[in-house]
């Protein structure tokens, strides 16, 4: 990059007589006191008796206390400007990344409902009454913890096989969506109101145990994103 | 928590304070590097603005068991690689070298202090870079390693380098006197 040469590149050229006194140098140059005088090597060898004066002008001018460059007026307000006008982007993305989440969640909802109504039952089967007695509880936990690979997986092809009941599933908070598919301006003018972020709130409360045991190995993270996907969404405001 | 994890935390969870106190605490730091690593006054500011984004950018990334300084160092020598390295590419290559005091030194030690600063300015990238974040910016090797993402041996290494090349200029251009003076008693 620099336009000058390097004539000293390659300081292994330097004689190996020389490495004691180089190594002294270099203790000079980390602080350390160092006594040249009972150097014989420093006095004998002109390369480096030119080293060590040069040592004493490098070691003099570094100690001058030097005055930092002052900071240039108003370089704070213009680093925070420039990040406030940055972060919408970077929110709406959060906020994308957060609808897919959303849509992820809803598709392994709509999962449990596809496969867990879908299943013929095996083994001999209960009288009809007895299975209607039964109140609606979700299956015990089950033995393997559920990857996401797999459910997710299961979740796509309940979509292919099953759209209906997930675009029920997913519409369980119309207002909050229909927010969401708009332009969103920043900061908001008006906060989302409740009309809109309890129906959300509501649909999380709702879901099943067992697609709550689904999400079981991500829970840690989509909890925080969640929480601050609503926290979020207080401020933003759809533009009509 | 350390006092970097709380000012990392506060950033992180959107308080604008926080934010403030960062750039705060930083800038002079990260202006100090970018203008001796840029020699730019302009080019400089524009660097350590892009600091400053890629901070808080990548602040959920910083290892909180790590101190923050030499992080933030790291990502402001960065964006001087990359500012010299499009500046490589501009026709006017040496338009920079325009921008280095106008005013001749007044005496010894202001030319001698132009001399050091010359002789830096000469070393290759790598070198100048350790040179400049241990003698100007006061960075312990292990701090410079963290900036320059590079082991402690190899930090010594290129910095024994540059102090033995910047040496070696001084006695070429003569700033040393030719003539041995007499030992002080
Ligand atoms: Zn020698």
């Amino acid at each position: 990059m620099s336009l000058a040469l390097h004539p000293f590149d390659d300081s292994e050229l330097t004689p190996p007589e020389c490495a004691p006194t180089l190594a002294r140098i270099q203790s000079a140059l980390d602080g350390e006191p160092v006594d040249f005088a009972t150097d014989a090597h420093a006095t004998a060898c002109p390369a480096c008796r030119d080293r060590v004066r040069a040592l004493a002008v490098l070691l003099g001018a570094l100690a001058e206390p030097h005055a930092a460059e002052p900071v240039p007026a108003g370089f704070a307000d213009r680093v925070l400007a420039a990040l406030h006008n940055e972060r919408p982007a970077a929110r709406r993305s959060f906020v994308r990344y957060s609808v897919w989440a959303a849509l992820a969640a809803a598709l392994l909802v709509g999962a449990y409902f596809a496969f867990g109504t879908s299943r013929p039952p095996e083994g001999p089967q209960p009288p009809r009454e007895l299975v209607k007695s039964e109140p609606e509880v979700a299956p015990a936990p089950r033995e393997r913890p559920v990857r996401i690979g797999d459910a997710m997986a299961h979740a796509g092809q309940s979509l292919l096989d099953a759209p209906k009941p997930l675009t029920e599933s997913v519409a369980v908070a119309p207002k909050l969506f229909d927010a969401l598919a708009g332009p969103i301006a920043w900061p908001a003018a008006k906060p989302m109101g409740a009309d809109v972020l309890e129906p959300a709130r509501q649909a999380v409360l709702e879901l099943p145990t067992a697609a709550r045991d689904a999400l079981e190995p991500v829970t840690g993270t989509a909890a925080k994103a969640y929480a601050r996907f609503l926290r979020d969404l207080g401020t933003v405001k759809p533009n009509s | 928590m350390s006092a970097d994890a709380a000012l990392v935390t506060r950033c992180l969870d959107g308080d604008p304070a926080g934010a403030r106190e960062l750039v705060e605490r930083f800038q002079t730091d990260v202006l100090a590097v970018c203008h001796r690593l840029l020699n730019n006054q302009h080019d400089a500011e524009d660097a350590a603005q892009e600091t400053f984004a890629r901070v808080f950018r990548s602040l959920a990334r910083w290892d909180r068991t790590r101190p923050l300084k030499p992080w933030v160092v790291g990502i402001a020598v960065n964006r001087c690689r990359t500012a010299i390295g499009k500046r490589a590419k501009r026709p006017e290559l040496a338009d920079y070298l325009h921008d280095a005091p106008d005013t001749r030194p007044a005496d010894d030690s202001a030319e001698t202090a132009t001399e050091i600063r010359a002789a830096v300015d000469a070393l290759r990238s790598e070198y100048r870079e350790v040179f400049v974040l241990f003698h100007e910016q006061n960075l312990p090797y292990e701090e410079i390693a963290e900036a320059v993402g590079r082991p402690v041996g190899t930090v010594k290494t290129w910095l024994h380098r540059a102090r033995l090349e910047v040496l070696d200029r001084l006695r070429a251009r003569g700033v040393v006197p030719a003539e041995p003076q007499p030992e002080p008693r």
